[in-house]
């Protein structure tokens, strides 16, 4: 399994490809846009785009999907039943997804938004906009931080073990470094 | 990488050495198994999906190879040089480094959060989306480098040279700086105050 990571400067999101080695079958993480750069990791590892997967539907994260349809067949999952013109599979929290053998668990954080999901596969963590390198995400009112701050501390951070954290925004850390240096995380 | 193995120990937390089970303290000879990882590192231009958590390594130079999806978490590095290398996805998060060279590194989506960087050279890079959250950084030098979307914030940074950076959306928020320059570079795009969040 391969992972591959695009950065896009409109919305200044990241978007990730898991595809297997010798090519084939591949999920694509927020696909906040599909420019050539992006096109060619796809193209060159000779992936087929079967699954998008969505932590959420803000545009930053989803506005690839209109110009992915025009190449790729492939089945959106989110926390909706559809994102922009596109019906997605709604995902639940705590629902194990199969991709081809590769396993997907759901966890719902909302807080950032109502339909966030963080996505785990093998040793990798993708959370979106829910929490990144040092920061939590971005909340409407002082609840909805709350809300996040909780979802994030019962869900994630009660996990054993460590995961390598792959956010929406910025660099990526791993879930021990959060522990330690996320300020947003270690308030009681 | 894309599934770190756990050590075979019963109770151990640790991950595995790649291809070993065990991770370095229950390894029956960890010396002989860095030794591999060494030659490893020496021999090849590209390393990928390498795991070597609490990983010792001094005085070598692995100067220009590819590093990709790999993970040296907790490590100890002692006056090894990295110049010239291509880093994507790489974790490094609590290692100690010690008179390392970065020069000329281009480095992105790599992590050092929480390491201590004592004396090393991270001049003349790209060292594009890295963290460096909650760092002890003494005598450092990261001049003329495109430090694009990295983070440094609740770092302790000292003796540190940011000379003719780019600091375009880089995280200083929350740092302790003792004889930090940022002369010529464009800390003005920087955030030093309330920490953006995502
Ligand atoms: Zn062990």
């Amino acid at each position: 399994m391969k992972l591959h990571f695009h950065f896009s400067v409109a919305g200044f999101s990241n978007t990730y490809i898991l595809g297997p080695d010798e090519g084939g079958d591949a999920i694509i993480i927020d696909p906040g846009t599909l420019n050539v750069a992006l096109l060619n990791i796809i193209e060159s590892n000779n992936y087929y785009i079967k699954n998008v997967l969505l932590t959420h539907a803000h545009e930053s994260h989803s506005s690839g999907l209109k110009t992915l349809r025009k190449i790729y067949d492939f089945t959106v999952y989110s926390g909706n039943k559809q994102v922009l013109d596109f019906k997605s599979a709604e995902v639940v929290d705590g629902e194990s997804l199969d991709f081809s053998g590769i396993g997907v668990r759901a966890i719902g954080v909302q807080g950032h938004s109502l339909d966030s999901l963080v996505y785990i596969t093998g040793s990798c963590m993708f959370t979106g906009d829910a929490f990144g390198a040092g920061v939590i995400g971005t909340t409407p009112n002082s609840y909805a931080r709350e809300l996040l701050i909780t979802s994030i501390k019962t869900k994630i951070l009660t996990l054993e073990r460590n995961y390598l954290i792959f956010p929406g925004h910025g660099s990526p850390s791993t879930l021990e470094a959060e522990r330690i240096t996320n300020p947003a995380l270690a308030e009681k | 990488m894309f599934e770190i193995e756990g050590c075979k120990h019963d109770g151990c937390l640790l991950t595995a050495v790649t291809g070993t089970g065990y991770c370095f303290y229950h390894l029956e000879n960890p010396a002989e198994v860095t030794e591999g990882i060494s030659r490893r590192l020496k021999e090849n231009e590209t390393i990928k999906n390498l795991n070597a958590e609490y990983i010792e390594l001094s005085d070598m130079s692995i100067a220009g190879k590819n590093l990709y999806v790999s993970r040296f978490s907790h490590g100890v590095f002692n006056r090894v040089d990295f110049s010239g290398c291509s880093l994507r996805i790489v974790f490094f998060d609590f290692c100690v480094f010690r008179d390392c060279l970065f020069k000329n590194t281009d480095m992105k989506y790599s992590v050092f959060a929480g390491a201590t960087l004592n004396g090393c050279d991270f001049s003349s890079s790209d060292t594009v989306h890295c963290n460096f959250n909650r760092v002890t950084a003494k005598g450092c030098s990261f001049n003329g480098s495109d430090l694009y979307f990295s983070t440094f914030a609740y770092s302790d940074i000292s003796d540190t040279t940011f000379v003719d950076c780019n600091l375009k959306k880089v995280r200083f928020n929350n740092t302790k700086r003792i004889e930090v320059s940022f002369k010529y570079s464009n800390y003005e795009e920087a955030f030093f105050g309330e920490s953006p969040r995502l």
